[in-house]
């Protein structure tokens, strides 16, 4: 019984990820019926890890936690309004939820992080004093500036440095970084195709 | 090996030890079963009293009879002899005969000697016999003990008492012995002393019993015990003169045990032979002179054939009577006597008697009793309330037991050991016989448990009790309580520079951003400022837009609202120029926010035909099916199955120009990898200036046909792709005024940083 628990996820893993690379190759049909299969269970996934927060935030509210009565009743807001605009019961009510609180959250967070980025680059010498963090400094300067709007004669020089650096050591790198990653996908995927990754039995 | 049993209690003891185990008192005298000794005894008169005077008692007494029962052979055995010649004036004067000849008795071979020699001999007369060897208290001195051997040396206080005419008269030394310290010749001239205050004293206590006998009543039985009383004991003792510093001289040195048995005379001189029965607080340790003179000691040896004027005994000295020794003996413990010291008997004795001393001297008429002169004797040197205190105390006290410690420490031949304590403690303080602690005492054995191995087995499966979920729920609970205690307040140090520093940096950053939003054609000021320049990307998104004029263009929303103020930018500005050329829109999204923000976006577009999808679910996997419904119309009927219009969806393969606007990797990546790699429809993405290289690298290998990075970049095609100038290029103009501080900020704070770390380090490098 042992040994099925153990065999059984990696025997479909590997039949169904070869079914699906073979149909892609020779069979379409066959690759996206198992395609769809597979997005079925994403959202089946989707769908009971809503379910999980919503017990899991529960059981807290049970507990005295106020944070997790926000979530919870704001997921269930949500998931109530969603219902009544389906049934027609209201019009634009989660539009109005989503436009008004979501978007407003979510903005104001993130333009925090302007903030916090020219500070962190203010101290960064003061705590990592070093060439590279130099070097670093200086390239953050060259291609904002070469990005902002500045007098003629000084913004054609930084928005050419910009531009070569942008062009040869920032393309280079990040060429490199993605065929390292594309490369990186396929040997996990031979891995998982072969029995050797188990990323199912966790 | 041979065993010697003790006259007083009766305990075997080996051959060659001088003293008795048990009692400690000298195992030289004789044991009752060899034979009434003929010193310190009672006489014959005193038996005869005592046998006379308790036969009714002891028939009527069921105790008596027992303790009758319970008396030593050699005093049963004169129990009957006296009831046999009851009413003979001496009723002992046979039993001695009648010992010697017909009684079984184990008798020493002297006193066998004695008690044929006296069978034979005619009756001496009372007095002393010079030739009768052994101190006797009977006027028939019988039992003479063996003569000390040769070689005995004469104690110095013999010698001073006596000179050398006199030891050598009395002792018959021979021409080559000299005195003192030689011979045994002493023993004889002490012997004859003896004998002669022997002979004093048992015609008076002869004369007193007589009276008493006569006296007591028929029914005046007394239960004495089986063993003479303490009281009875002292009375019996002889407190001469003679005998008390024969007492401490022979304590000091006792006499070797291989003259034991030779030297009959010198047991008998010891404390313990003469004082045979009585408690050794009374007999064994000193009297002190004031008791000595009291009772008349003090006669010396000098004149032993004289008997001056013997003084009156003392009230207290005569025998009590029956009664009164009866009430004593009840009273007394002999135990507690025996335990105490010699002064605190006599106390404890004296109070008893002092008790009964009414009575007694209501019986007697007036006569004192012998304890409570003794108590008044005893306490005439010491305060009154200081006696009355030490009696009380005494009398009160209980039985003095010895502690368990004490008990233990006891050697097992004198006595019932703890056995729990010795067996006990041996088991573990043993010495160890091995390992690092090998020799030493007192090491503690390892428990087997400890000891012995153990096979690691798997266990048992532990399995939570109720009370331990209970437990494990209530430890989350406190671990995820919202109600915690406050943190305990940090001390924080006063804002210095640094804190002021960077809230003046934040205040005018958000000044320059403000009035940026108030005055956004402040860059307008400037008209000299350069704009950032149109990029190829830009150039060749513009050119797809351009030709996909009045196809239909799937743009989607793929980026989160976070990012929605550099990219509403970017989607406005493709879309403007969608709509100027006239191309419907299909709109969707990968994530739910997408689809609200492409909503939006199509709303600020005024003419501008669109329609949204909505969430296209899977991730890559949706767009490989997206991919494949552009190829095959027949797949597309499988997409949004939710959406009510289905046109839309049908329009799918008639797209001519996808447009991705997005701000994540991934996203980015999926849609190039899964849907332009499959199809020839161009696709362009706006992205944020952060995603730019990745959409450069993608637009250098033509898998993407261009792109639009960020606000300067939508600024920059605005300018140069649309007829009017935008949102992108107001914001632009709005931000330049922040950019510069930031840029100033960030080239200050890092010029300050770095020259201050110089010279601190310097100065560190100097210390």
């Amino acid at each position: 019984m042992v040994t099925l628990r153990r065999v059984l996820p990696v025997a479909l893993a590997v039949a169904f990820g070869v079914l699906t690379v073979v149909g892609l190759v020779l069979f379409p049909p066959m690759a996206d019926l198992l395609t769809g299969w597979a997005s079925f269970l994403a959202a089946a996934a989707l769908l009971l890890g809503v379910l999980n927060l919503l017990a899991v935030h529960g059981r807290r509210v049970g507990q005295g936690n106020f944070y997790s009565l926000v979530l919870v009743v704001g997921l269930l807001g949500m998931i109530v309004l969603g219902i009544l605009d389906a049934l027609g019961v209201t019009v634009g009510g989660l539009a109005l939820a989503f436009d008004n609180v979501l978007l407003p959250l979510e903005a104001a967070l993130a333009s925090l992080l302007a903030f916090f980025l020219v500070f962190a680059g203010v101290r960064l010498l003061k705590r990592q004093r070093s060439v590279w963090a130099v070097v670093f400094i200086v390239s953050v300067l060259v291609v904002f500036l070469g990005q902002a709007t500045l007098p003629a004669a000084a913004g054609d020089i930084f928005a050419r440095t910009s531009d070569f650096v942008s062009k040869v050591f920032v393309n280079a790198g990040l060429r490199g970084i993605l065929i390292g990653v594309a490369l990186g996908t396929i040997t996990v995927t031979l891995r998982v195709l072969a029995g050797s990754e188990r990323p199912h039995d966790k | 090996m041979s065993l010697v049993i003790c006259p007083h209690c009766q305990t075997e003891n080996p051959e060659e030890r001088e003293h008795c185990l048990q009692c400690g008192r000298l195992l030289g005298e004789l044991s009752p079963a060899e034979g009434l000794p003929d010193d310190n005894t009672l006489t014959d008169k005193e038996l005869a009293a005592y046998f006379a005077a308790g036969q009714d008692q002891r028939d009527e007494d069921d105790l008596s009879a027992s303790l009758s029962a319970g008396l030593p052979d050699w005093l049963s055995e004169l129990e009957a002899a006296a009831d046999e010649s009851a009413g003979t004036a001496d009723p002992l004067e046979g039993l001695l005969d009648e010992l010697g000849d017909g009684l079984e008795l184990d008798l020493p071979d002297w006193l066998q000697a004695e008690t044929s020699r006296r069978s034979e001999a005619p009756e001496p007369e009372p007095g002393l016999d010079e030739d009768e060897p052994g101190l006797v208290v009977d006027d028939q001195p019988e039992a003479a003990p063996a003569m000390p051997t040769e070689g005995t040396q004469v104690p110095d206080w013999l010698a001073d008492i006596l000179d050398e005419e006199e030891a050598a008269e009395i002792f018959a030394l021979e021409d080559d012995e000299d005195l003192p310290g030689t011979g045994t010749d002493w023993l004889k001239a002490l012997e004859s002393a003896r004998v002669a205050e022997a002979a004093r004293q048992a015609d008076e206590v002869r004369a007193s019993v007589d009276e008493e006998a006569e006296a007591a009543p028929a029914g005046a039985g007394d239960d004495r015990l089986e063993e003479p009383t303490p009281v009875e004991e002292a009375a019996q003792f002889d407190f001469s003169d003679e005998t008390l510093p024969e007492l401490h001289a022979s304590e000091d040195e006792p006499a070797p045990a291989d003259q034991a048995e030779e030297q009959p005379m010198t047991r008998r001189l010891h404390p313990s032979s003469e004082l045979r029965g009585v408690p050794e607080q009374i007999a064994g340790s000193d009297l002190p002179d004031w008791l000595a003179e009291q009772l008349g000691f003090g006669q010396e040896l000098e004149e032993p054939e004289e008997f001056e004027e013997e003084p009156p005994l003392p009230d207290w000295l005569e025998p009590i009577e029956a009664e009164t020794a009866d009430q004593v003996a009840a009273q007394l413990d002999p135990a507690s006597l025996a335990q105490g010291t010699p002064d605190e008997a006599v106390e404890a004795a004296t109070e008893m008697g002092a008790e009964s001393a009414p009575d007694e001297a209501a019986a007697t008429g007036g006569d004192e009793d012998w304890l409570t002169a003794l108590a008044d004797l005893h306490l005439a040197d010491e305060e009154p309330s200081a006696a009355e205190e030490s009696l009380e105390a005494t009398m009160v006290l209980e039985e003095s037991v010895a502690p368990d410690w004490m008990e233990a420490l006891k050697p097992p031949e004198l006595g019932p050991a703890a056995p729990e304590r010795e067996t006990a403690a041996p088991e573990r303080e043993t010495a160890a016989s091995t390992g690092p602690l090998s020799g030493l005492q007192g090491v503690i054995a390892i428990e087997p448990i400890i000891a012995e191995p153990r096979g690691s087995g798997r266990g048992a499966r532990s399995e939570l009790a109720e009370e331990q979920r209970r437990q494990v729920a209530l430890l989350e609970q406190l671990m995820l309580a919202e109600e915690r205690p406050a943190p305990a307040a940090v001390e924080r140090l006063p804002a210095g520079v640094g804190e002021w520093a960077r809230l003046l940096i934040g205040l005018v950053l958000l000044a320059a951003v403000v009035v940026g939003w108030l005055w956004p054609d402040l860059g307008g000021l400037m008209p000299e400022l350069r704009q950032p320049p149109v990029t190829e990307a830009a150039v060749a998104v513009n050119e797809a837009i351009q030709a996909a004029q009045g196809q239909i263009v799937l743009v989607a929303f793929d980026y989160a609202p976070g990012a929605a103020g550099e990219m509403d930018r970017v989607a406005d500005t493709l879309l403007n120029q969608l709509a100027a050329g006239g191309s419907p829109v299909l709109t969707l999204s990968q994530s739910a926010p997408g689809v609200a923000l492409a909503r939006q976006a199509a709303g600020r577009m005024e003419g501008l035909q669109s329609q949204s999808l909505g969430y296209l679910p899977g991730e890559t996997v949706g767009l490989r099916r997206l991919s494949g419904c552009l190829d095959r119309p027949a797949d597309c009927d499988q997409l949004f199955p939710a959406l009510a219009d289905r046109a839309a969806v049908e329009s799918l393969p008639d797209v001519g120009l996808i447009v991705v606007l997005t701000s994540e990797r991934d996203q980015l990546v999926g849609w190039l990898e899964q849907v332009a790699a499959g199809q020839e429809t161009p696709l362009v993405a706006g992205v944020t200036q952060g995603l730019s290289p990745v959409a450069a690298a993608y637009a250098g290998s033509n898998r993407l046909a261009g792109f639009i990075n960020g606000v300067p970049g939508a600024a920059a095609y605005e300018r140069a792709m649309l007829p009017e100038t935008g949102r992108a290029s107001q914001q632009l103009d709005s931000l330049t005024l922040a950019q510069w501080l930031a840029a100033a900020l960030l080239a200050v704070g890092g010029l300050y940083y770095a020259i201050a770390g110089l010279f601190g380090g310097r100065k560190r490098a100097a210390k």
